[in-house]
């Protein structure tokens, strides 16, 4: 499938991108407005949490700055480069908190309560994404938040194509169930 | 039946994607500033390339004011090393200048065109400028014993300072 975002954005990104990690103020302005949704869209689906999502982010931004310029001038894909870095920094983050880690990490999905349920498809569907095994929810965020094609979701986690259509189909699998799970509480 | 479960896959698919850009829309109605942390980090960035900059203009200017210095030095040398005089005259014309007339100049001029003159009798042209080649080294420069005939400089004379003679 072909990304949805558009190639002239891409290299305006990347245009900006270096420009920042030069010193340039207003083109760190640019990129950190242009690129704010989509990472922080899937810092808090990683996540679960907009504290925590906004420190990823800020994390992220700043590893800019860790590297080298001529690592920087190689980017070609900013968006696509940044969102690696952010679920390497959500990873990181959700390791080093062993009580999240316990909560979030293979965690089945739980039942449905009155409380949760939400007549909004888009909050349920948040809600069942946040409880897919992180393999398989960093797969579908990758692709529906971040807007990735398979391929560049299979060089972000440095994973084969196949194995990452896997994870996906399995994901889809996942939700499907949890959706008609809901859907039968609903009607009962 | 049997496509129902692509039906619904599709409609989960298309949930997903609608999900997604509920996402990132509820993400960019709320872009913060630039945070302070970011803006501090790009400003050190920019003042980490500032020296970097200065520090190649400052190499550049340190070569570019060495290489004038070794040329203003090249020249100091040529200049102030004292240089050989020009070639003149040949002896037997420096000695007309001594005398400055021009009447000498025409007697050695005749001299010089009457070879026989300078011949002494029973001599043939080989011996006599066997004869004559010491005669033309007290005129020039002897080869051996220093001096050139350009330089105008006799053979006896003591060398120059600085000109490599005499080390």
């Amino acid at each position: 499938m072909d990304p949805k975002r558009p190639q002239a954005d891409e290299e305006q990104r990347a245009v900006w991108l270096r420009a920042a990690r030069r010193g340039d103020e207003a083109a760190a302005r640019q990129l950190h407005d242009a690129c704010y949704p989509v990472l922080y869209a899937a810092a808090r689906s990683f996540l679960g949490d907009e504290s925590d999502a906004h420190d990823a982010l800020q994390s992220t931004l700043l590893r800019i700055f860790d590297r080298p310029v001529r690592d920087i001038d190689a980017v070609r894909a900013p968006t696509a480069w940044l969102l690696t870095i952010i679920r390497n920094e959500c990873r990181r983050m959700l390791r080093s908190d062993l009580r999240r880690q316990a909560r979030e990490f293979d965690r089945p999905a739980p039942a449905m309560s009155d409380a949760d349920r939400e007549d909004d498809l888009s909050d349920a569907l948040r809600r069942h994404v946040r409880m897919l095994p992180i393999d398989q929810r960093e797969v579908v965020i990758l692709r529906h938040i971040g807007q990735l094609t398979f391929d560049q979701i299979a060089e972000a986690l440095s994973e084969n194509r196949n194995t990452i259509a896997g994870r996906y189909r399995a994901a889809l699998g996942r939700l499907r169930s949890a959706m008609h799970h809901e859907e039968t509480v609903h009607v009962a | 039946m049997s496509h129902e479960p692509d039906e619904r896959l599709e409609a989960l698919e298309s949930a997903l994607e609608q999900w997604g850009d509920a996402e990132r829309s509820a993400a960019g109605d709320q872009i913060p500033l630039l945070p302070l942390d970011l803006r501090l980090r790009v400003r050190a960035a920019r003042d980490a390339a500032a020296p970097v900059r200065a520090g190649r203009i400052g190499r550049y200017l340190g070569a570019a004011s060495a290489m004038a210095a070794m040329l203003i030095g090249a020249l100091w040398i040529g200049v102030g090393q004292p240089t050989a005089p020009s070639p003149g005259p040949p002896a037997a014309v420096a000695s007309t200048d001594a005398a400055t007339s021009l009447a000498e100049l025409r007697r050695l001029n005749a001299e010089a065109d009457d070879v026989d003159s300078w011949r002494l009798p029973g001599e043939t042209a080989l011996t006599w400028i066997a004869r004559d080649q010491p005669q033309r080294r007290s005129l020039g420069a002897d080869p051996v014993r220093g001096g050139s005939p350009t330089s105008g400089q006799a053979a006896d004379a003591p060398p120059l300072p600085g000109s490599g003679q005499g080390d």
